[in-house]
């Protein structure tokens, strides 16, 4: 185990280092002076040229990369020209919020697809199973951010059943920030109101991130319990009698999990990604709306910061489930 | 609260009623209702303690910037316009009035000018402002060179005090609508922004000139007073109780909040939730068609003195021949564009805005007319070989009634023989193509705005040469007649004689057609008619649509806010 884990965290760095040449050279290199993006058309000159120098862009590519990979080893990601603070800053303020948003998706994503996948498979071919898989084509079909728009109107705007906008009520006194998740932080302060006010503006959001993920697993699942009841260590099983729903949770669960959890690791690490738009929507101050507003300002510094966290998380995830995989089957091997 | 909980599980379990097909049953759609109502209720009440304390939430596309040397788009005009005060205050004949200045002179060879600076007023930490604070804000502007800096740069030499209510400004040359332009000249507090400098930054002795600390302070005299600012949040502010005008209007709102979000659906939300009073300027017609339906919602309708134009990239083939750019001007159904697509904005008449000072109204304006734009073409140097010269036409993807004109254009455009392509990108993408000549498409539609209520600003924004190259000017004009017409008009101080030159500036323009001006562009936002009175939307219910520069026409201390009239 430790070998492997070892092993991942140095291709971990190499591939960190070559997405950081990569997303660094690739915003470069596309039209636009970003110096004079950020202070207009009508910034004066010695404004522009101040700025410039300050972002070091009269250097050559090279250069440019070397000063900002030593400043990011120091901590150091330079300045936003959009908020015009540290990137560290904006980072620290803006990524709880995302955090959050992809923990409690990631919760819905995990609970409901095993659920439903496992209910589809229970009832195969029945119209449970039908509606299911129905529900499934339609809600992978439909991106994130259009079910968002769904959502806020229907559940904000018609039914108005919940607050749909930030992450906290107008009136409502944030917790003590502790750890940056609202839902934590209220906990922690023991404020319930404010514990349950954050959960009622998360929720929404959250579902609407996660659903197109989940509905995938959801098919996925059903699809590797439907074929491994066809196996014949079931068969055997129930020659001997064991009760269906024992088979299910104990011989047939475990098995069907392994290409679910696969495609599962992959889909939340893109929730990050995937956040960008449902972020915005719900007017949710994180770090995928501030990497979707560098992008469109062509904000150099924030875009390659949000690239690289969301590339570490990828990264992280990855492992996590290449261990689960192993815990889950044997035969595979982590040092090999 | 107990029947939010349930609402917020009842969502939940929807979701997964919905996708395992046990929903819809009788008795969840009548617990739902119950619960619904009940919430609305308890949402309506907040709202209501919300507006108890008389607040004007507006939707702004971006976190607004409170530094007057820092910021000069919309949000952040918007935000200046309440936390600080000016010299002089515009009015809605282009002319201004006097604020904090009490009077001023000019000298004989229009190089110097005097201000005499009201005494008594306070900042928001309780500061008297006085002459050096004048001097102070215009120096650290040019100094920095960001926001409205442009509008002085190569006019204003220095200021300085001559005593505490005494402020002279030394012209580097006669600018003839220097007074006008000091509506964006916001002055802030010399000692606040002294005792906040870092000392590590690029203005020599004056560190950082306070840039950092002016990301989340105010240092004005404004009706408002900074509170509280999120980034990608909102920025919150809270009357001024010692606001040296004083506050003769009992209702004018308490609270003042910037949300930055335009995204439609949210901010549709936020106007049937009553989370918001005033929308953005960037909501689409369909949108706001929608919202109007609201009850207690209506348009108000105003005027900036922005115009909708069609650039034409001079430089480039085909629309680099005047009769060519002619014929185009006669494939755009004008009356259509303001009737169905930009509503309550009216035709053009030139290429200032009619209700700015300044503006020509006699000019020939062209008409939607195939056949004339047949016979422009038949002059154009492109007339037998029209199929190897196809015109690019360029949009902003984010902004739906543009690409709606392009489409009904490039239909009149092909009875006339000419293929158009319509190209979209966002406004990372505009101002990419612009930057150079060769990339800058033949058409883009985009509106300008001028900086000051002059026609010269509108002229020098879009047609001298020193603006090439930005998306206020995609026609690369680059005439040396023309820039020393625009030059001659600015460096003149007598405003009738001005006014004449900008006349002959328009007429040879509209000779040379570098650009179609579709409409004289209003503002239009949906408001919450019910319980706040905007005087500016007054006045357009009652036929007049007042023009003031951008931000003067939500000064908040000039609205009423009346919580009791919230439709419940």
């Amino acid at each position: 185990m430790l070998r492997f884990l070892s092993r991942r965290l140095l291709q971990g760095v190499f591939v960190i280092f070559g997405l950081s040449i990569f997303i660094f050279v690739i915003s470069r290199i596309i039209p636009g002076d970003p110096a004079k993006m950020a202070l207009g058309p009508r910034a004066t000159e010695t404004a522009v040229e101040q700025l410039r120098e300050e972002m070091h862009l009269n250097d050559s590519i090279p250069e440019q990369y070397y000063y900002w990979i030593t400043g990011a080893l120091k901590g150091d990601l330079g300045k936003s020209v959009n908020t015009k603070r540290a990137v560290v800053e904006d980072v620290s303020e803006f990524l709880p919020a995302t955090i959050e948003l992809v923990i409690v998706s990631g919760i819905i994503l995990i609970v409901v697809s095993l659920l439903l996948g496992v209910l589809a498979a229970r009832y195969k071919d029945t119209w449970i199973d039908a509606l299911i898989r129905f529900t499934a084509y339609i809600g992978i079909a439909i991106p994130s951010f259009v079910m968002a728009i769904i959502f806020l109107l229907i559940f904000g705007l018609v039914l108005q059943w919940v607050p749909v906008l930030g992450r906290l009520s107008p009136g409502m006194t944030p917790p003590p920030t502790v750890t940056g998740l609202m839902m934590v932080d209220s906990l922690i302060a023991g404020d319930m109101a404010a514990f349950w006010d954050a959960f009622e503006h998360i929720i929404l959001p959250a579902i609407s991130l996660a659903l197109g993920g989940l509905l995938q697993e959801a098919r996925i699942l059903r699809s590797a319990i439907s074929d491994n009841m066809g196996k014949e260590y079931i068969a055997v099983a129930r020659g001997y009698g064991i009760p269906n729903n024992k088979i299910m949770n104990k011989y047939l669960l475990k098995p069907s999990m392994i290409p679910v959890v696969s495609v599962m690791g992959l889909d939340l690490a893109s929730l990050m990604g995937n956040a960008f738009l449902v972020e915005k929507i719900f007017n949710w101050p994180g770090l995928s709306r501030y990497g979707l507003n560098a992008m469109l300002t062509k904000d150099l510094n924030a875009i390659s910061a949000v690239i690289l966290i969301i590339g570490l998380m990828f990264l992280v995830i990855n492992i996590v489930v290449d261990i689960i995989i192993a815990a889950l089957d044997p035969r595979i091997r982590l040092g090999d | 609260m107990m029947f939010r909980k349930f609402n917020v599980l009842a969502i939940v379990l929807a979701m997964m009623i919905a996708m395992t097909g046990c929903g819809g049953s009788s008795s969840n759609t009548s617990q739902n209702s119950d619960a619904s109502a009940s919430n609305n209720a308890s949402s309506d009440a907040g709202n209501t303690g919300a507006a108890a304390a008389k607040i004007i939430r507006r939707s702004v596309s971006g976190t607004p910037k409170v530094d007057p040397a820092v910021g000069s788009d919309g949000g952040s005009t918007l935000a200046m316009v309440n936390l600080y005060d000016s010299l002089v205050y515009p009015v809605a004949d282009g002319t201004v009035e006097p604020s904090l200045a009490e009077s001023w002179e000019v000298s004989d060879d229009n190089l110097t000018y005097t201000f005499k600076v009201r005494e008594g007023v306070k900042f928001h930490n309780g500061d008297t402002m006085t002459a050096n604070d004048v001097a102070f804000s215009m120096n650290r502007l040019l100094k920095i060179g960001e926001g409205p800096a442009y509008l002085f740069e190569g006019y204003v030499e220095s200021a300085e005090a001559a005593d505490d209510s005494t402020v002279v400004f030394h012209m580097v040359q006669p600018f003839g609508p220097f007074i006008e332009t000091l509506t964006k000249l916001y002055i802030v507090n010399e000692a606040q922004i002294m005792d906040n400098l870092v000392a590590d930054g690029p203005y020599g002795e004056f560190g950082d000139y306070a840039k950092e600390y002016m990301l989340t302070h105010d240092a004005g005299t404004g009706a408002y007073m900074l509170v509280d600012i999120q980034q990608q949040g909102y920025v919150l502010a809270d009357r001024f109780e010692d606001y040296w005008r004083g506050w003769d209007n009992t209702d004018a709102p308490d609270q003042i909040k910037f949300i930055d979000n335009v995204e439609a659906s949210s901010v549709r939300t936020m106007i049937g939730n009553r989370e918001l009073e005033i929308t953005d300027e960037w909501q689409s017609t369909e949108n706001i068609n929608a919202m109007n339906k609201i009850e207690g919602v209506e348009v108000a309708v105003m005027s900036t003195g922005m115009t909708q134009n069609m650039m034409y990239n001079t430089k480039l083939a085909p629309t680099d021949d005047a009769n060519f750019r002619k014929a185009l001007n006669c494939l755009f159904d004008y009356q259509m564009i303001s009737d169905k697509i930009l509503i309550d904005s009216p035709v053009s008449v030139g290429p200032v805005s009619a209700n700015t000072p300044g503006a020509s109204t006699d000019l020939m304006q062209y008409t939607y007319d195939i056949e004339k734009a047949k016979d422009y073409l038949s002059k154009s140097k492109y007339a037998n070989n029209l199929a190897d010269y196809p015109v690019e036409l360029f949009v902003n993807s984010d902004v739906a009634d543009h690409e709606k004109i392009a489409l009904a254009f490039q239909a009149a455009a092909q009875q006339a023989g000419i293929t158009v392509d319509i190209t979209k990108g966002p406004w990372l993408a505009i101002q990419e193509r612009v930057a150079t000549v060769e990339s800058t498409p033949n058409m883009l539609c985009i509106s300008v705005a001028p900086h000051y209520m002059e026609a010269g600003s509108m002229l020098a924004t879009r047609y001298h040469s020193n603006s090439v190259g930005t998306w206020e000017q995609a026609e690369w004009l680059q005439s040396d007649e023309i820039d020393g017409l625009i030059e001659d008009a600015l460096a003149t101080t007598d405003r009738a004689a001005r006014f004449e030159q900008y006349d002959v500036i328009q007429k040879k323009l509209v000779d040379i057609a570098p650009t179609a001006w579709l409409v004289d562009l209003s503002e239009r936002h949906i408001y919450q008619s019910a319980y706040v009175y905007w005087p500016v939307a007054e006045s357009a219910k009652e036929g007049t649509i007042i023009t003031l520069p951008l931000g003067y026409t939500e000064d908040y201390r000039l609205f009423k806010v009346f919580p009791d009239q919230i439709p419940q």
